[in-house]
């Protein structure tokens, strides 16, 4: 295998997050707890688009934080080799009271870059973000379209080979998630990974080139997005239909 | 080992941490039209009110007792601050947390270095009200200087250990809370350990509560110096000894529980 083959790379191997419930005291060894992820696993090469498809509470967004760091799995393991950004929150390391301007340098040292760093790239972030004067405004007069815009365009110009991107698009306009998701092809263009959870399937197909339907932990699908998305719709529709069938017996119970 | 990576991390990234400590301050006060003038005028209110309020009750003469009160004050407010604030240094910065695999004592050092901005403002006002009230440093006051590196290094480990146990255990900033409102009264800071008994002679109650309370030797360090005396070599041993102590247990938690943290938050 040459070297451009296995970098960037991102694995997870029956990995198994447990939440604590119980307090400090009560928690054992392993301890008592929930699993949010039950043994998932799957492996992404270079160039590959992995969306996160799953109901509220499947296990994305913890899936999500195993893979950039955060969570440390229980049991199983993470296999990282390269840089990872991640992006789960669109207003974390954002102060209300300091301008866009001076946001940028409190979420870029956050990142992880140094002053001269995000200095070099101040004048791209800002254009992008398309704030113009807004820039010098403190944050809180922002809407919140605004707000994912300024945090979009610096977590973007992070130089990273892995990107990891939560559900947050929904704030912006048509235009602005059209031009993010020709920046997110643009980044891994260069044989780099993204990892994205969102509800829209139609931006996640416009991005996405396989994907993982998580429910309740487990990975029930794995495989190509058009395939997945397929799966999980006719998953949810017989979720409804069985809902629709309870609520039909329950009525026809109540009218006795 | 998980502590010491993280501790050294971020104490690479000093520079980062301190700028984002500044910068707080300034947002902190922003929308005020006073702004960051207000570190100034409220601590020059409070220690030059009490000091007037006490030294009436104790008899002492006024522009000796504000004295002694505000370099007092300059002390206290920093350790109390980093104390209760310490509890939720980790918690506060949830967001941050659940976002990267960042360290945590990075948090610890942002904040130390925010009250070490805040104390050094709050010394100044001391000075100014003090040399006002005619007041005049001895050689004494270079004291003031490892003083207040004690203070900072006591404050890292103390923070480092907070932090940790405030996340997982959320009473812990509450009992914190508790303590330190009871302390304020029990600390030589706006009432004088001699100011009753010394013409008794002996250990006064007072001045026993003085020795064997341990914030009354972090205040000692720094006061002292200022009020033209050395402070006594027991004091710099047990605010040393008590700082090494918290390092210790700071750092053992942080091992023992820093990577799991993200779940309690």
């Amino acid at each position: 295998m040459s070297a451009s083959n296995d970098f960037p790379y991102l694995a997870a191997k029956d990995v198994v997050v447990r939440y604590p419930i119980a307090s400090i005291f009560q928690q054992g060894r392993d301890g008592a707890g929930y699993d949010a992820l039950k043994g998932v696993s799957f492996e992404l090469k270079p160039g590959a688009r992995l969306g996160l498809i799953g109901r509220n509470g499947s296990g994305k967004s913890t899936l999500l934080r195993t893979l950039a760091g955060v969570f440390p799995p229980s049991s199983g393991e993470v296999v990282v080799r390269g840089e990872r950004a991640s992006v789960f929150s669109k207003t974390s390391g954002f102060v209300p009271n300091a301008t866009g301007y001076e946001n940028i340098f409190l979420r870029g040292t956050m990142l992880g870059l140094n002053f001269k760093q995000i200095e070099a790239k101040l004048d791209e972030i800002i254009a992008f973000s398309e704030l113009g004067d807004w820039i010098h405004q403190p944050l809180y007069r922002y809407s919140s379209g605004m707000t994912l815009r300024l945090a979009f365009s610096i977590t973007t110009c992070v130089e990273a080979d892995i990107l990891l991107l939560d559900e947050w698009l929904g704030a912006g306009d048509v235009d602005f998630v059209e031009k993010a998701r020709l920046r997110m092809l643009e980044l891994v263009e260069n044989a780099g990974i993204l990892v994205l959870a969102t509800h829209n399937l139609n931006l996640m197909r416009g991005i996405c080139d396989q994907a993982l339907v998580l429910n309740e932990g487990v990975a029930t699908y794995y495989d190509d997005i058009n395939e997945a998305v397929r799966f999980y719709n006719k998953d949810r529709k017989s979720q409804i239909e069985a809902a629709r069938t309870n609520l039909a017996q329950a009525e026809t119970l109540n009218t006795l | 080992m998980y502590a010491l990576q993280d501790f050294f991390g971020a104490l690479k990234d000093i520079r980062a941490w301190s700028y984002l400590a500044m910068k707080q301050i300034q947002f902190d006060y922003r929308r005020n039209l006073l702004g960051t003038s207000w570190i100034i005028l409220s601590f020059a209110l409070t220690s030059g009110g009490l000091g007037w309020l006490l030294a009436q009750l104790q008899g002492r003469s006024i522009p000796e007792h504000v004295t002694y009160v505000a370099f007092g004050f300059v002390v206290w407010n920093f350790v109390l601050a980093c104390v209760t604030e310490g509890c939720t240094a980790l918690t506060r910065n949830r967001s941050l947390l659940l976002q990267s695999p960042i360290g945590r004592s990075g948090f610890v050092f942002s904040l130390v270095l925010k009250k070490l901005y805040l104390l050094g403002f709050n010394l100044l006002t001391a000075v100014v009200l003090a040399l006002i009230l005619g007041w005049r440093p001895s050689m004494t006051v270079i004291a003031i200087l490892p003083g207040i590196l004690v203070l900072t290094y006591t404050a890292v480990g103390t923070v480092t250990a907070f932090a940790v146990i405030g996340t997982v255990l959320r009473d812990f900033s509450e009992l914190v809370a508790a303590i330190m409102r009871l302390a304020f009264f029990f600390t030589p800071i706006i009432w004088y350990a001699n100011a009753r008994f010394d013409r008794v002679g002996g250990d006064s109650p007072l001045s026993l509560l003085a020795r064997y309370n341990p914030f009354s030797h972090f205040i000692e360090i720094v006061r002292g110096g200022a009020l033209g005396y050395w402070p006594a070599w027991e004091s710099w041993l047990i605010t040393l000894g008590i700082g090494t102590l918290a390092l210790i247990i700071g750092l053992g938690v942080l091992q023992w529980l820093g990577r799991r943290l993200v779940f309690w938050l």
